[in-house]
């Protein structure tokens, strides 16, 4: 862990209230333009060439095959096709589509058009023509040949399976090609065996959870072409300019410095586009044909071949003494990717990092094994782990608390960690390869807990239905839930930004932080304004374009305030500083005397001031002309803990399994929130989403490993009308390295939702449901079961 | 991909019926859109043509005769369900129109799709099928009236011929009927029915001045290869009079028994009997306790 050296600290009440433009619910910078219609996607953009070109991807309708041949003769005589390519025609580069950073820590096992294809939804080939519907004809007009494999469509069946699924030689980073085994990883803290053997109560139990789709708005899309300097220039909706960036002139086999990477307004992403997953595709398609290319995925397409939440099976035993004091903990957890390893390794490490540094345990044991299936890939989804990991935890907790005859809440209040203490197994869990120890600065756990609890007046409800339950076939539950996540990867994320001083007092700030729809450029903006003491509107930001703005790993991991933010905020000092200089010499007074404040530097002596415009007019028009500029890089080996408490209400119906949400209760401890109706939407989002994990969000498959589901009629995400009555709090720390106290919300309020919902159920029925969803048919089935 | 696609829009239920009497090729009428548009898309062979017949004003009407009360298939259900008469009388029908996906569907959406369509979740069948309704079916030269029940052969399949069209749905006067209908559903709008059962119970007095039922039709949706009615339950409480708990207990247990459903995404065959079962409970005490 570093020194905290911030100079950007809050850390008190009394700090808080001088904030002007942080803390502050300033409104979203892009706010209006998207409201009115006129903001840029992908799809708005024009480009500066006389035709566009359309790409269409053919998937493969086997679970596992060999394509024997592809006969492309009909398709290639279509007026308006321009080329089909395949395995054949295109060169062959092992790779890995998880945009994360150099080098990778995902298997290089994909190339973009292979001889085999391992899922219902792996690319065959494409076909570039001059409109959608041709290139879509072209598509029908090519025959392919293929030699069907069996298929591995159950996780638990392919280790040891005969079927080997990535049996190419050029594959690298796989942990064991032979047995299926993507990766695994092994960590401990203490002596668990030791720690198992002087518990006095050890409960184990096994729990499972589904695939599931981020299903963001906006598909993923792309579009390519050549500009007039013969430089690849890439507009995708992505969450990760720079990685794709480097991936794609890796797979090209060009030099990055070719290649440019813009992202515009993106419609939502929440992991899936932490992938590059057709920008590579549209990229060569425009390198091969010299041709300006556009490619977007359909709804059908996103749900069968874009990425997905990691299922899981997960084993959790714990060691308590009698007390409640737990001593040991144990998680195994059997993981599929699918066909592909994206994020196998990193993904099933977060579960582990997340759930079991919660509760602090002086012997800790986890191993995850990440399989291969011929099954839609899995990848980064909002959460990253932890839904998985907390659905297990928070529901095994409840289980333990019960059978020790203690409240679960007192049981989670005395064992949850507490600042000072170490986050255990952060060290052994890194990206990929070890971390950095944690110790814990802030935390708002206990006052979140209070929050919740009040609002779903836990204590007398619970009561009170374990009364009238008695009466009715109408049940209510109520139940809670615990989690921590974290800001950003220590030791590996990185953002930089840089501003820049014009002519009036306003600032340019280009930063490669990626707002997709999260509302950064707007946080980044109150972060830059509230260091130069201005308001939010006076900053125009940019963002992300690998030619323009500075390097940042991207928006994931819940990085962009903790993380980019110090680096915007240091850029910004930058430039007050030299605005403060000049300023010294315009006043004629010593810049220790001096201070910024509404768009001006004043002299705490003299009482006189000068504009930043006065100040930029001189420094750009009268004198020792410079420009104010400043830029900021920003690394970190903390990564500060938010939390969350969430609890709910619900209503089983024992006849009919049917559950009702009632009421929800979120409390997150974000830091400082710098906007903190932004930060609400953030967890409602988050909560809505969970719920959907929960309750009924499900990818279902046939015996053949086709998607039963791909489309929002039969794949149900909840609607509005679904949500419950919903109050949501922020609890205020101060994390001392984290921007004006910031720490991080986009990730954590996803963590809850699925086991406060499975603890309510219980609560109301009795009935433990140990697999997602929980369904109207899966309760009503363990109701019978228990009578 | 749609390639040689055509789309028709006639003026009037004459040229509607000239189109479809001299058309060469596989066609669907376009009324609300709402599920042909759905299926085109998912499958470019579902049809070669679409008629439009969203235009058609004589389609859209819904009038009252004597003993009747005759809606035109172009009715979009958002029109039904503000129609007086049916709010006071057809509580059934309203439940279930009101549930059908979500306003905007509502808004667009026909009852004459919903037969049309033939899917055994539709959910305007049931109500219909219970109050006894008929379809009429007329082609150039021919005119014929079909009760709703003998309307459906399976799944997407229904005797209407070639050159037919669904002009009326005719709704018989049941002012002394009760009715309800209960659904479950993955969410709570815009699902697909899982099951639903309609319920309409008519009540006289027993010569012991007890109330009895004279009366009895209960429809299930989504579990059989079309929206069926339950003649062994119907006949069990008819025969009863008295809804005792045994006699409800029977009824129900008998309904589940009807219920031949499958196992699909959406629900599963034991789960879909059962809760035909528990529907029709729930009903029962509903249309029960009301009066
Ligand atoms: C998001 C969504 C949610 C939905 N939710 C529900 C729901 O909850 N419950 C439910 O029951 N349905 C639901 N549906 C299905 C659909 O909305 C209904 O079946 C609707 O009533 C169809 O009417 P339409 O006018 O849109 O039919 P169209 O799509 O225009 O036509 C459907 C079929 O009926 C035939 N047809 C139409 N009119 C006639 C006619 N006059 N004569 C002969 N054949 C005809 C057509 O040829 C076609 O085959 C939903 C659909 C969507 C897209």
């Amino acid at each position: 862990m570093s020194e905290v050296k911030n100079e950007f600290i809050v850390n008190n009440e009394e700090l808080r209230k001088k904030l002007s433009e942080v803390g502050k619910n300033k409104r979203k910078v892009d706010g209006d333009k998207i409201a009115r219609g006129r903001a840029q996607y992908v799809d708005d953009i024009r480009i500066p060439v006389d035709k566009l070109y359309h790409a269409k991807i053919m998937h493969s309708p086997h679970a596992h095959a060999i394509i024997k041949k592809i006969d492309a003769s009909k398709a290639l005589k279509l007026p308006g096709v321009v080329g089909v390519f395949s395995h054949e025609n295109v060169p062959r580069v092992p790779y890995t589509t998880a945009g994360q950073n150099y080098p990778e820590p995902s298997p290089y096992d994909t190339v973009m058009f292979d001889s085999k294809v391992r899922y219902v939804g792996d690319r065959v080939c494409a076909v570039v023509a001059d409109t959608p519907e041709t290139a879509a004809h072209a598509l029908e007009l090519i025959k392919v040949e293929y030699e069907t494999l069996p298929a591995i469509l159950d996780m638990r069946e392919a280790i040891g399976n005969k079927t080997i699924i990535h049996d190419e030689r050029d594959a690298t980073g796989i942990f064991d090609k032979d047995k299926n085994i993507a990766a695994h990883v092994k960590a401990s803290m203490g002596d668990p065996e030791k720690g198992f053997k002087e518990a006095d109560l050890v409960f184990e139990n096994e729990y499972s959870v589904q695939y599931v789709q981020a299903a963001p708005v906006e598909p993923h899309i792309a579009i390519t072409y050549y500009d007039e300097n013969e430089r690849l220039v890439i507009y995708c909706s992505t969450q990760v300019p720079f990685h794709s960036r480097r991936i794609v002139a890796n797979v090209l086999g060009i030099p990055v410095q070719k290649v440019r990477v813009i992202k515009p307004r993106t419609g939502g992403s929440f992991g899936v586009k932490q992938e590059i997953l057709i920008e590579d595709a549209c990229a060569m398609l425009t390198h091969l044909t010299k041709k300006a290319v556009r490619l977007e995925y359909t709804r059908k397409e996103e749900f069968n071949s874009s990425r997905t939440r990691h299922p899981q099976i997960i084993t959790i035993k714990s060691g308590f003494k009698k007390d409640g004091t737990i001593v040991a903990l144990s998680m195994k957890l059997l993981a599929n990717t699918g066909a592909y390893g994206s994020h196998a390794l990193t993904v099933q490490c977060n579960t582990g990092s997340k759930a079991l540094c919660l509760y602090n345990t002086p012997n800790v044991n986890f191993e995850a094994t990440i399989v291969y299936t011929n099954l839609p890939v899995a990848g980064a989804l909002r959460g990253y782990g932890g839904p998985q990991g907390y659905f297990a935890l928070d529901s095994h907790f409840e289980e333990c608390a019960k059978k020790m005859k203690m409240d679960s809440i007192e049981l989670r209040r005395k064992n949850q960690v507490k600042v000072g203490e170490e986050l255990s197994l952060t060290k052994a869990l890194g990206e990929g390869r070890e971390g950095f120890m944690q110790i814990l600065r802030t935390c708002g756990m206990q006052q979140c807990l209070d929050k919740v609890l009040k609002d779903l007046d836990y204590y007398n409800k619970k009561k009170q239905y374990d009364e009238s339950n008695k009466k009715s076939h109408i049940k209510r539950g109520v139940g809670l839930a615990l989690a921590m996540h974290g800001s950003g990867i220590p030791g590996v994320d990185m953002g930089a930004a840089s501003i820049k001083m014009n002519d009036d007092g306003s600032f340019n700030l280009l930063c490669g932080a990626t707002d997709l729809g999260t509302g950064s450029d707007t946080i980044l903006s109150q972060i830059a304004a509230e260091v130069l003491k201005i308001p939010t509107s006076k900053i125009i930001i940019y963002s992300s374009d690998t030619d323009m703005t500075p390097f940042d790993v991207g928006a994931y991991a819940s990085s962009t305030t903790y993380i980019s933010g110090v680096a915007i905020a240091k850029a910004a000092a930058q430039c007050r500083d030299q605005i403060l200089k000049t300023a010294s010499h315009l006043l004629g007074e010593k810049i220790e005397d001096l201070y910024c404040e509404d768009s001006a530097v004043h002299s705490k002596k003299s009482k006189k001031s000068v504009s930043y415009k006065d100040v930029a007019l001189h420094t750009l028009y009268k004198e020792d002309q410079y420009q104010i500029i400043g830029t900021g890089s920003h690394i970190t080996y903390d990564c500060p803990p938010p939390f969350s408490a969430q609890g709910c209400e619900v209503e089983v119906d024992t006849e009919t399994g049917v559950i009702k949400l009632i009421k929800y209760s979120a409390a997150v401890d974000c830091g400082l929130a710098v906007n903190p109706v932004m930060a609400e939407g953030q967890i409602e989002g988050g909560v809505h989403m969970g719920l959907g994990y929960a309750l009924c969000e499900e990818m279902k498959f046939d015996s053949k490993g086709v998607m039963l589901n791909p489309n929002f009629l039969d794949y149900k995400m909840l609607s509005t009308i679904d949500m419950p009555e919903m109050k949501t709090h922020i609890i205020e720390t101060y994390e001392p390295t984290g921007p004006f106290g910031a720490k991080s919300v986009s990730e954590i309020p996803v963590d809850c939702p699925a086991p406060a919902v499975a603890n309510a159920i219980e609560h109301a029925c009795g009935v433990r449901i140990y697999d997602l969803p929980i369904t109207a048919e899966k309760l009503l089935n363990a109701l019978t079961n228990k009578k | 991909m749609l390639r040689n696609f055509k789309v028709l829009m006639p003026a009037s239920l004459n040229e509607a019926l000239y189109v479809i009497n001299n058309i060469d090729r596989p066609f669907r009428f376009l009324a609300g859109g709402t599920d042909v548009l759905v299926r085109l898309k998912d499958n470019p062979s579902y049809a070669q043509a679409l008629i439009d017949i969203s235009k058609i004003g004589e389609l859209a009407k819904i009038e009252e005769h004597k003993s009747t009360f005759v809606i035109g298939s172009g009715v979009r259900h958002e029109a039904l369900l503000a129609y007086a008469p049916f709010i006071e009388n057809y509580n059934g029908l309203i439940e279930a129109v009101s549930a059908i996906g979500s306003p905007q569907i509502r808004a667009l959406a026909t009852v004459g799709g919903n037969i049309g369509n033939a899917s055994p979740a539709g959910d305007s069948i049931g109500p219909l099928m219970a109050f006894d309704a008929e379809v009429e079916l007329r082609s150039q030269d021919t005119n014929r009236i079909v009760k709703l029940e003998d309307f459906f052969t399976g799944p997407g399949k229904t005797v209407l011929k070639h050159n037919e069209i669904i002009t009326k749905i005719i709704l018989p006067k049941s002012d002394s009927l009760k009715s309800g209908w209960k659904r479950l559903g993955q969410r709570r709008a815009v699902a697909i029915s899982k099951v639903s059962v309609t319920l309409a119970l008519g009540f006289a007095k027993h010569s012991n001045g007890s109330d009895r039922v004279n009366d009895v039709r209960i429809a299930l949706g989504a579990v059989a290869p079309t929206v069926i009615r339950a003649r062994k339950a119907e006949k069990f409480l008819l025969e009863n009079q008295t809804l005792t708990k045994a006699v409800v207990k029977e009824a129900c247990r008998l309904v589940a028994k009807e219920a031949r459903p499958i196992t699909d995404i959406r629900s599963n065959t034991e789960y879909r009997s059962e809760m035909c079962g528990v529907l029709l409970g729930d009903l029962i005490e509903k249309l029960a306790c009301a009066r």
